[in-house]
């Protein structure tokens, strides 16, 4: 429990740290949602390589890998850390905090109190034996074949994983961990929906709310979620939309080490629903271009 | 709304691909439609949900479905219509050289999507899959709908007097709120008139599974309650998961089969879950189509 407590806090500093390195200008909310994306984008890399050479996945050899990322950003860049984090203002961080409690209010109120999932698939049993066989075994179910490096053959395990280490941490049965963290998961992003809108100046602050409620008003989050069981595929909604506001920073200022984390979250996807994968690639390339085209 | 300054060729290039775009998406519905058309009228057996899987029609149970196939019709258009509005607020914004991400974004997964349902015309696969990119669409769809509704707005001299109106503003937020509230208990209405049960797996379920963790030697299995003679199970062995084929109708000839497959194979660290279906009613019929098929992930 004590391990993974610490894998955690270690990994999302060793993400803070490395966002800011790369992206010093980004806005407090913005930071703790990019930090919070490349930690389990990370958690995910280090997972696979861990799997691929036979070794346990939540143990030392995690800490390890975290603390050496660590190490590495605050010898190769340390410079960007002493600036100033920028605060987002009052309005900013009320929005956020008011679409996250609404969310996850209406979100997991059908759950209380017993916080199993709902649903009514049994893909919420399969993704549950997923999670619950990676806390007994701390093995991935993924085969090391030549296949699987390139492209998992077997289901993604990207919210398994995550799913695996909260519920390690926190000494609690996976069953009670996966909705919660499905709902945590869709409510940010739709949070991350309200960042894009305002950082891209197409509406004010006040205005942004309005999408960002019908996404979750409309019945998609609510589906997927608590429907159909479909974690994994919120899981990498998440993360492509995660990628769409943090490539908005690379696209002002395109350089290759901003790249870096889109590569990383561009991994996570892979390895969390690699039908989406094709999406972000495409869309941080025909962005580029469309940049190039505009300013000629 | 600002005047274009885009290069001819660019825009005519956007054009192009946006034809393309529009014409094989609208294509597509028209297809969609008529297959549906198809499955009204009886000429076509198959279940429409396993065509059509749109947001709505899997909120109410497949003998509800069965009673509003005109109301699906009016909610398919409906949806039609939002991603419409979608694809000309993508256009409108190349036009304006604005929101070069989310355009791209955009386009990105309606390439994807045209991949997907050329895939399933052509070589009748993975419908299930084709239906999830839309659930992707649904995220940039939305803002550019906004766009479209503001670009209106502004045309019509609307936005100041909006903006400037608190009282309209305390209306909106409230029902934004009661909105999300309100879908919320619909869905669970829509959910519980089927005679589902929206949880899978409550705490009485939770007891009915059969747990083997502790209790599992090699070619040894012990099951606590006993096996119930309709059961679901979806067990992890040996990094491999196996499954029952969730088919319409339940043989008991093919399940218990795979089970003895199983348990004869199962070792140390197996994890299985085993649904006594006739305790939990689990909706089994809609992924007929996607188990046989295919795989559960490929």
């Amino acid at each position: 429990m004590l391990l993974e407590l610490l894998i955690i806090m270690i990994g999302i500093f060793t993400s803070y740290l490395f966002i800011r390195c790369i992206y010093p200008t980004q806005t407090l909310i913005k930071l703790f949602l990019s930090s919070t994306t490349i930690f389990m984008c990370l958690m995910i890399l280090i997972g696979y390589v861990l799997n691929f050479f036979g070794l346990p996945l939540i143990s030392k050899n995690t800490l390890i890998f975290f603390l050496l990322i660590c190490i590495m950003i605050l010898i190769k860049n340390k410079d960007n850390l002493y600036q100033k984090v920028r605060i987002d203002d009052r309005y900013n961080i009320f929005s956020f905090i008011f679409i996250f409690i609404v969310g996850f209010i209406s979100y997991i109120f059908p759950i209380l109190p017993s916080l199993l999932p709902v649903s009514r698939n049994v893909d919420s049993a399969a993704h549950f034996a997923m999670v619950k066989y990676i806390v007994e075994n701390n093995i991935l179910m993924l085969h090391n074949t030549l296949g699987s490096f390139i492209v998992p053959n077997d289901y993604p395990f990207g919210f398994h994983l995550n799913a695996a280490l909260i519920s390690k941490a926190l000494n609690v049965e996976p069953i009670y961990i996966i909705y919660p963290l499905a709902v945590f998961i869709a409510v940010l992003t739709v949070c991350l929906i309200y960042g894009i809108i305002v950082e891209s100046k197409i509406s004010n602050r006040f205005f942004g709310l309005v999408p960002a409620f019908i996404i979750l008003a409309f019945f998609l989050p609510i589906y997927m979620i608590r429907v159909m069981g479909w974690w994994s595929m919120a899981f990498g909604i998440f993360l492509v939309i995660s990628f769409i506001w943090i490539s908005i920073d690379y696209l002002e200022n395109p350089r290759i080490s901003k790249l870096i984390p889109l590569i990383i979250i561009e991994i996570g996807v892979i390895f969390s629903y690699t039908f989406f994968s094709i999406n972000s690639t495409i869309d941080i390339v025909s962005g580029n271009n469309d940049k190039i085209n505009s300013s000629t | 709304m600002t005047k274009s300054t885009l290069p001819r060729k660019y825009f005519l290039m956007h054009l192009i691909v946006f034809a393309f775009v529009v014409g094989v998406f609208t294509i597509d519905y028209i297809t969609v439609i008529i297959k549906f058309g198809e499955a009204v009228i009886g000429t076509n057996s198959k279940p429409i949900a396993n065509y059509i899987r749109f947001l709505p029609f899997d909120f109410f149970g497949w003998e509800l479905k069965k009673l509003i196939h005109f109301f699906s019709i009016i909610l398919n258009g409906i949806i039609s219509l939002y991603f419409s509005i979608g694809i000309i607020g993508a256009f409108n914004s190349i036009i304006n050289k604005k929101y070069n991400l989310l355009t791209s974004f955009f386009i990105a997964t309606f390439i994807q999507t045209i991949l997907l349902g050329l895939g399933v015309l052509i070589f009748e696969t993975r419908v299930y899959l084709y239906s999830k990119i839309y659930y992707l669409l649904f995220y940039p769809t939305t803002i550019f709908l906004w766009i479209f509704f503001k670009d209106i707005s502004i045309k019509c001299k609307m936005v100041h007097a909006i903006k400037s109106s608190a009282k309209f503003k305390s209306v909106l937020l409230l029902l934004l709120v009661s909105g999300v509230l309100l879908s919320n208990y619909i869905m669970s209405i829509g959910i519980q008139s089927t005679g589902h049960k929206e949880l899978v797996i409550t705490p009485d379920q939770y007891d009915v599974s059969i747990w083997v963790k502790d209790n599992l030697q090699k070619g040894n299995i012990t099951c606590l309650g006993g096996v119930p003679e309709t059961l679901w199970f979806y067990a992890i062995s040996n990094k491999t998961a196996i499954s029952t084929e969730t088919t319409h109708g339940f043989s008991d000839d093919i399940l218990p089969l795979k089970f003895t497959e199983w348990k004869s194979s199962a070792v140390k660290g197996d994890v299985v879950i085993i649904l006594d279906t006739d305790k939990v009613n689990v909706d089994l019929d809609e992924f007929e189509i996607m188990y046989k098929k295919e795989m559960l992930w490929s």
